[in-house]
Formats: C-alpha cells, sequence, structure tokens
C-alpha cells in the first residue's frame, strides 16, 4: 500500500481520485486545493506519491502545479509526483516533467491507467530504497 | 488557419464521446448542427474556459440542472450521495468542459504545427437569463439533444 496527496482545485477531482485510489488499495493522507497548500501538505505528510493538477488558482509565489512541484522537488529531489492533465496544456507538462515531476495522468482518468503509473513508480521507489 | 466552425465540431464530437463513452449517457443523439448567430440564451448553467497564446477564443458548455446533476452522478467513481451531487454539479460541468477542450486542443492544426496554446481556469455562470449579444466578431454554436434535453456548446472570438 502507498500513501498520497491529492492537489486539485477541483473538489469534485479530489473526490474522484480519492475514490480510485482507495479502490487500488492505497491510502490518501492528505488533499490540497492550491500548489502552496500542496507544498506545506506534503512537507507534512510525506505522501510516497502526488497527484498534481496543473492549472490551479496562484497562492503566494505558487501560481500553478508547476510551481508546485518544483517547491516539493527542491523540498525532497526524491518525490515522486503525477500530473493530471487534459493534455491541452501539452508545453506545461513538459515544463512539469523537465521540473521534477514523474509522469503524468490524461484526463478522464481510468482507473487501469492509474493503477498503471502507480504501480511503477512503487517499483522505482522500491529500487531506489535497495 | 483551421475553420472556427471546424474547432467546434471537434468539440462537439468529443463531447458527444466523452458522455457516452466516460459517463455512460448514451442516450446522446449523435447528430448535431453548427450555426453562426448573433446571440444565445444560456440554460441554468454554463462553464466558460478562455485560450490564449496561437489559439484566441473562448468555449462553453451550457446544461440545465438536472442534466448536470446526472453528469456529476456519473462522473465520479462508485457510489455517491444526493448531498455531493448537488454541491459538485456546478464544478463538475467546468470539469468536463476543461477535459473535452484539454483533449481537442492537439488535434487542432496550429497545435499540431508547434503552436503554444494556454487554457484558463473555468469560470461558472448560474443564469439563463444571460445573453451573448452582437459584442463578438464571431460566435458559432451546437446543440446537442439527450433525453429531449438542449446541451449547448459554443465557441466565440
Amino acid at each position: 500500500m502507498a500513501t498520497f496527496l491529492i492537489v486539485d482545485d477541483a473538489k469534485v477531482m479530489r473526490i474522484n481520485l480519492k475514490k480510485m485510489i482507495e479502490e487500488l488499495g492505497h491510502e490518501v493522507l492528505a488533499e490540497a486545493s492550491t500548489g502552496y497548500q500542496g507544498i506545506e501538505a506534503y512537507k507534512e505528510h510525506l505522501p510516497d506519491i502526488v497527484t498534481m493538477d496543473i492549472t490551479m488558482p496562484g497562492e503566494r509565489s505558487i501560481k500553478d502545479g508547476i510551481d508546485a512541484v518544483k517547491g516539493i522537488i527542491d523540498f525532497h529531489p526524491a518525490a515522486k509526483i503525477i500530473m493530471v492533465t487534459s493534455h491541452g496544456e501539452q508545453n506545461k507538462v513538459i515544463s512539469a516533467i523537465k521540473s521534477g515531476a514523474s509522469n503524468y495522468l490524461l484526463k478522464p482518468i481510468q482507473l487501469e491507467k492509474l493503477e498503471e503509473i502507480v504501480n511503477s513508480l512503487l517499483v522505482d521507489k522500491n529500487k531506489s530504497e535497495e | 488557419m483551421e475553420l472556427d466552425s471546424n474547432i467546434l465540431k471537434k468539440l462537439t464530437i468529443r463531447t458527444i464521446n466523452y458522455l457516452k463513452q466516460d459517463l455512460g449517457m448514451n442516450d446522446i443523439n449523435n447528430s448535431f448542427n453548427i450555426e453562426k448567430v448573433d446571440s444565445i440564451k444560456y440554460k441554468e448553467l454554463t462553464s466558460f474556459i478562455s485560450l490564449s497564446m496561437d489559439i484566441k477564443g473562448t468555449f462553453f458548455i451550457s446544461v440545465n440542472n438536472a442534466i448536470s446533476k446526472e453528469m456529476v452522478e456519473n462522473f465520479i467513481y462508485g457510489e455517491v450521495s444526493e448531498d455531493v451531487i448537488d454541491e459538485l454539479a456546478s464544478e463538475n460541468l467546468s470539469e468536463t468542459l476543461n477535459v473535452v477542450v484539454g483533449n481537442i486542443l492537439s488535434e487542432i492544426e496550429i497545435i499540431k504545427n508547434g503552436g503554444n496554446v494556454d487554457m484558463s481556469t473555468p469560470t461558472l455562470v448560474e443564469d439563463n437569463s444571460i445573453l451573448i449579444d452582437k459584442n463578438y466578431d464571431i460566435l458559432y454554436v451546437c446543440k446537442i439533444i439527450y433525453k429531449n434535453e438542449e446541451i449547448i456548446l459554443g465557441y466565440f472570438i
């Protein structure tokens, strides 16, 4: 079982992702609705995996999900972050990956695809801990 | 430059597929007609997303409350309570627009050729009396039918 932080400004997305993550047998430790809150929640809970929306309202100096990725990676370079996108923001996905995100998940989210990405990240995490 | 009506056609086809395949709303009628209009009367809930950089314009989706509730009920994985449906119906309409607009952008010629686009966060209007008048250069709308009710999709610049 892995632990998760969900960062998304849309409550409907947070609820949906939480249900899917729990269906896969994992635990959601915390949710956040801005990138800034996401960084703070990461530092407090240290989840195994973060799901991160790209376009969110700015708070303080963190204007979107890409800034939040940078903030989390600065704090913990080995953090595992999955960007969640509808793909229209392809340039932003590339920017997020360059900033340290591990992978991305296309909306509408399919349970099987979420499981595939999570399992690959957990394999990577276990290898790096050995 | 790709015709603006063709962009709305892509959005309409993607929306029909999304509602059928991802939300299980199989009673959606596949036929649709795109019109250039001067004004439009919104349904009870309308969500807008604006594009900037190499594509400029605003997409919207407009539905009545009953359809928006059915959409959120079908969107959320597993069982969902009536309270949650009522609370999240309007937000889910914005999420639906975000998904379908995002999904079609990579099919638009200017983006295929390396162009960039920025999508705004969605904005929501809960007022069925608002009319778009002649304030825009181009206003296309498309109405799709679900259980005898209209779902209106639009694009204006």
